[in-house]
């Protein structure tokens, strides 16, 4: 509840013209909403472009985040989705398709792993991103907005404007694509961990 | 709860969207299934893999893009408010009307600016005096409660005491103040300069049954 009320008080405060508030919203929420426009489309450019566009209509229509609904972060990545899904709807899966080599890192502080860690690291990166690629944008949302934002079923139902139900069967069956795409990860699970140490 | 009911319920327990007895039932099961037991750790060796996975940070050009729109954004309400203070407070609906009643304010307050400097100084005190009439010998218009020359000038005046006696009755004094009609009445007189109806009567005074009267200016001969 006090991180609400904490994220109502910044959001008041942005809408009056206070910089510092702002910042603050976009320090906490820029890069989760970021990562869930990438995780969708896979394009650096589209995803900032996209980022951009949500945190536009926190600048020119503040009104329309009411905190009863949920918070911030719920509200910025639904308006992610609309953009991200217009872009799906204007471009077919041409974006859906594309992946940036260089985006993906296993670690952030991969500089102090050996080489050969870094490699796994990526290549396993690369394997994981093109499986949630894989999947239909419903189940991919649903899946990048469960394990990468860590929403709450109740907060993915709202972003994705569909049922409590309906986003747990989209899960389900993401994690059964996900699991037979990446088996040969998962069945030598144990083997990569070790050498991932 | 057989294995069915495990496997629908495990997924809300690697959410945490359990209570702790369902999960309390689930541990049980898992610890002597190894089916199940094989899912589970399948399911959380999926969510270790996903969250091996990073992304990058979004660029530095992104944050200043943004707080730039921020910047612009209220740096342009200001300036509107500013400008606009009365008209930012109506809804934007509302704002043709505003200027409608506004236009029309205006051209009512022209319309009666020119109506009222009509009235009060055109052609008043241009009126030449009226020649003295012979049936004007009863001077029963200065007995008026009200004063004419006080109202409109000493022009007016003279016009009135030209008016026909005869044609005129005193009416009684409960009645006699009617000092509107008294400027409605020599408006009258001044444009049309000739018979006036009993509405235009000079307070104090209505015409006689059948009479009408008739202002005499000065260069018009009885």
């Amino acid at each position: 509840v006090s991180k609400q009320s904490d994220e109502t008080a910044l959001m008041e405060m942005a809408a009056r013209g206070d910089a510092s508030a702002f910042s603050e919203l976009y320090h906490r929420y820029g890069h989760r909403v970021y990562s869930f426009a990438y995780r969708m489309l896979s394009v650096e450019s589209v995803a900032e472009d996209v980022t951009q566009e949500a945190f536009l209509v926190l600048i020119e229509h503040p009104e329309q985040y009411r905190s009863e609904r949920g918070s911030v972060l719920t509200f910025l990545c639904a308006i992610a989705r609309h953009h991200i899904f217009h872009l799906f709807r204007r471009r077919g899966y041409e974006v859906e398709m594309g992946f940036d080599d260089d985006v993906n890192q296993t670690e952030p502080d991969e500089s102090e792993q050996d080489p050969l860690t870094i490699l796994l690291g990526q290549e396993l990166s690369a394997e994981v991103a093109a499986a949630i690629g894989e999947l239909s944008p419903l189940q991919r949302e649903a899946i990048v907005l469960r394990e990468f934002q860590e929403l709450s079923y109740e907060e993915i139902a709202r972003v994705t404007c569909a049922d409590v139900s309906v986003v747990k069967v989209r899960l389900h069956r993401a994690r059964q694509s996900l699991a037979r795409r990446l088996a040969p990860y998962l069945n030598s699970g144990r083997k990569v961990r070790h050498e991932l140490r | 709860m057989n294995c069915d009911d495990i496997d629908r319920q495990m997924e809300a327990m690697l959410d945490g969207a359990l209570d702790q007895q369902a999960e309390r039932s689930i541990k049980t099961h898992l610890s002597f299934c190894p089916t199940c037991q094989s899912k589970w750790e399948q399911l959380k060796g999926l969510r270790s893999l996903l969250q091996k996975t990073t992304t990058s940070a979004p660029s530095e050009a992104l944050e200043s893009r943004v707080m730039s729109a921020f910047h612009r954004e209220h740096a342009s309400e200001r300036s509107v408010g500013t400008r606009w203070s009365i008209s930012s407070l109506l809804p934007s609906q509302a704002k043709p009307v505003f200027a409608v009643l506004l236009i029309a304010m205006m051209i009512a307050a022209l319309t009666g600016a020119f109506i009222l400097g009509r009235v009060t100084a055109k052609p008043l005190a241009m009126i030449p005096p009226a020649a003295p009439s012979k049936d004007a010998a009863s001077p029963q218009v200065s007995k008026s409660p009200v004063d004419p020359e006080r109202i409109v000038g000493g022009g007016l005046r003279r016009q009135i005491t030209a008016v026909h006696s005869a044609s005129f009755r005193r009416i009684p004094a409960k009645t006699n103040r009617q000092e509107p009609n008294l400027i409605e009445s020599f408006s009258s007189i001044s444009k049309a300069g000739a018979t006036y109806s009993t509405t235009t009567a000079l307070p104090g005074f209505e015409p006689a049954t059948g009479a009408s009267a008739r202002v005499i200016k000065g260069d018009e001969k009885q």
